[in-house]
């Protein structure tokens, strides 16, 4: 008997698993629905796309090819409206009804907007789709005034693009330093001057209170130390949270979709995988989204091991960043930022060119940032990753 | 940590039926299929020697420590290691570094397969028609290594006429 | 996949394997540099090169498309027109098998061994003295090979049965 399998989404979570379940199941009929009319992109690489560095063809994964030679169907720009479990069958919104023996949840995640920005007039947008990287690349020729809110790994390397495009961006960060959910204090002090010396200018400790509007659109941003931003374009960078409504209440979600190690729902049939679900940290045991690109490739692949009959699990999520500043190499990994508390210790090198910093609990590696000089990198990961003791070969930053 | 009992191999009595292969692969793939099996037969065919390899479940295993990601190791609780598959991301190391060549790369699911004693209760131990492969407590084994040759030496008649 | 065994308790330090890497990089129209690397450690010395992953975690964290895994050839192929420099591959390589490189454009981009194969040897496995690195064209063929030279040496080669043999 032929199984059918149904993959609802098409970035990389979706693509891993198209892939795994071909490679076990060369039979089976498998069917992509994307919403997006695009092939996959890399969402990743989309501020290299703005800061001119990439065309729109260099983003794609893929070529049309690659669904003819997997035999796969792809319905694009189609929306999956209902999954229903009990019916084993999904509802699409061309009215149209796919049955399924395995279906993946890859709907990934969308830009979260604080509610100041909610009904925002012309100019507030995110970025998070080709769409909106296409705006704010032409915002950005014809001259805009662009600010950034937040200052994570997107927000900053947006910034640094809109720099590259010939831009001065302002970077608005509510939090008293940038990075400050992946990186610490000394990290990003060296970093926010390594931008300011490039000519972005970054203001941290600022909210944004309110938006104001003209005839064209938005004018200006009303701050919370009291000053005004002149800009016709606010790119909020504040995060991203699951899409979770296709299947709200007929699977268990918390603030994503909860699976278990091989990325099953609570629903026989369905899975889930990348930015829509949330995972077991290996660090610290909390179960929460972990939306970043490794994730996603793995847990596809888990899903789609497992459609097809396999027996794989996802070990959990490590939360990590890398990202390259200005020419600036970052490397944030596991838990950076440390309580007051004897438990902890940190271990620090610092040179001229680098900052390298490793964390450990009761004497175990469970983290590591790296600013300038990120060599090893992987190493240390897989030292954190196995909670080593011994560190003293992880510290020296590159020798001979 | 010393296991209570031991995969003990006895090449002598091999006669490479390759029965053991044949019911590992069973247990943990459901097919027979010698690839999959995480005991292997090697054959020396010019010297009549056929020898069964299997982990040797050592107390310090150089498997367990050239592992990367922390994928070969013993899980809580239990006296012997399994491969993590979620955790392994298919290097080799393990492979190499075994020195009696017992560990392999799964063929389909590209991660280091080996040898996990059935949870307790080996199953190619219970096919062993020549009584080549035993699952015994270390003690019998040694002593009944012992008494083999001694007799071997000639001191004694057989080991069946001395049962203390 | 290409199998590489690295046994670092062999290695001498003599670098001969960078010396060659780079050569042959450089024949074959890439870059002057080596996909080896060879550091001072505690206690001995560290190899980096690449292991050609099965499930390769550079290839999984790959935001560009640029590291792939090639079950045909048996590597993990790193297409360098592609890459665009993000650092993921050297975040993920448990190895340190990943190396950055400037390049003239501006920025820098990933370089790692792309399994160079020289009448079904590395070369750099050729050249070493000591036998700390051997390859293997792919991983099922290279673990019979080691089960049969190992059992040899337990079982077959001693003279009234060995310490491994049970009587």
């Amino acid at each position: 008997m032929k199984k059918e399998y149904v993959v609802i989404g098409n970035s990389v979570a979706g693509l891993s698993a198209v892939r795994a379940i071909r490679a076990i199941d060369r039979e089976g009929s498998i069917t992509v629905v994307s919403e997006e009319r695009h092939l996959p992109y890399s969402r990743v690489l989309l501020t290299h796309y703005v800061a001119g560095k990439l065309r729109t063809d260099d983003l794609f994964l893929i070529q049309e090819a690659f669904y003819q030679k997997m035999r796969v169907r792809l319905l694009r720009g189609v929306r999956a409206v209902r999954v229903v479990p009990g019916e084993r069958g999904v509802e699409l919104d061309d009215g149209r009804w796919l049955r399924y023996d395995a279906v993946l949840v890859a709907t990934g995640a969308r830009p979260y907007f604080p509610a100041v920005f909610a009904r925002g007039p012309e100019g507030v947008l995110g970025l998070r789709t080709l769409e909106d990287a296409v705006r704010i690349r032409e915002a950005a020729l014809s001259g805009s005034q662009i600010a950034i809110v937040g200052g994570g790994p997107v927000g900053i390397k947006l910034a640094c693009a809109l720099q590259e495009a010939g831009l001065s961006p302002t970077l608005l960060v509510s939090s008293p330093h940038i990075l400050s959910q992946v990186a610490d204090q000394e990290a990003a002090a060296i970093i926010e001057r390594h931008l300011a010396r490039a000519g972005v200018r970054v203001r941290c400790g600022v909210n944004v209170e309110e938006l104001v509007a003209g005839r064209r659109g938005l004018q200006a941003l009303m701050l919370s130390d009291g000053s005004v931003l002149a800009c016709d374009m606010v790119v909020v960078c504040k995060g991203v949270r699951p899409q979770v409504e296709l299947v709200a209440g007929r699977v268990r979600v918390r603030r994503g979709v909860v699976v278990d190690a091989g990325m099953r729902t609570s629903a026989p049939g369905v899975f889930a995988a990348g930015d829509v679900v949330e995972v077991r940290d290996l660090i610290t045991g909390e179960e929460r989204p972990s939306a970043i690109w490794p994730h996603a490739a793995a847990q596809g692949r888990v899903a789609g091991t497992n459609m097809a009959g396999g027996r794989v699990a996802f070990p959990g999520a490590l939360q990590r960043n890398a990202l390259e500043v200005l020419g600036l190499p970052v490397v944030a990994m596991g838990v950076t930022r440390v309580p007051a508390d004897p438990a902890w210790e940190c271990v620090i090198t610092r040179s001229k060119v680098a900052y390298r910093k490793l964390v450990l609990k009761r004497g175990r590696l469970v983290g590591a940032v790296l600013v300038g000089d990120v060599e090893g990198a992987g190493i240390i990961q897989a030292a954190i990753r196995r909670g080593d003791a011994g560190w003293r070969q992880l510290v020296t930053p590159r020798a001979s | 940590m010393a296991l209570q009992k031991v995969l003990v191999i006895d090449a002598d009595r091999c006669t490479g039926c390759r029965q053991c292969e044949l019911v590992c692969s069973y247990e943990h793939e459901g097919v027979y299929a010698p690839t999959l099996s995480r005991i292997r037969l090697v054959k020396f065919e010019d010297r009549c020697l056929n020898v069964p390899v299997v982990c040797g479940f050592c107390d310090k295993p150089p498997c367990e420590d050239v592992c990367p990601t922390g994928a070969m190791g013993q899980r809580a609780g239990q006296p012997y290691a399994v491969v993590r598959e979620e955790n392994c991301i298919g290097c080799k190391e393990c492979v190499h570094a075994c020195p009696l060549g017992a560990v392999a790369m799964h063929p389909r699911k590209g991660v280091a397969m080996r040898c996990d004693l059935c949870q307790g209760d080996p199953a190619c131990v219970k096919v062993c028609a020549p009584g080549a492969l035993r699952y015994e407590p270390l003690d019998a084994a040694v002593r009944q290594k012992r008494r083999a040759r001694v007799v071997a030496l000639g001191v004694l008649r057989s080991p069946e006429e001395e049962e203390c | 996949m290409l199998s590489i065994a690295v046994d670092e308790t062999r290695c001498n330090g003599c670098r001969r394997c960078e010396a060659v890497c780079q050569v042959v990089s450089l024949a074959n129209g890439g870059l002057a540099l080596p996909r080896i690397r060879i550091h001072r450690g505690e206690g001995g010395w560290r190899v980096r090169i690449c292991r050609h992953c099965e499930q390769a975690p550079c290839a999984d964290a790959c935001v560009s498309g640029a590291m792939r895994a090639d079950p045909a050839r048996g590597v993990v192929e790193l297409d360098a027109s592609r890459c665009v420099g993000c650092y993921s591959c050297v975040m993920e390589c448990p190895f340190g098998a990943v190396f950055m490189v400037e390049i003239e454009a501006g920025g820098c981009r990933a370089v790692k061994c792309d399994g160079c194969r020289e009448r079904g040897d590395l070369w750099c496995a050729r050249y070493c003295p000591t036998g700390a690195l051997r390859a293997g064209e792919t991983s099922g063929a290279v673990a019979t090979q080691i089960r049969r030279e190992r059992a040899w040496r337990l079982h077959g080669a001693q003279p009234y049965g060995g310490g491994a043999r049970w009587r």
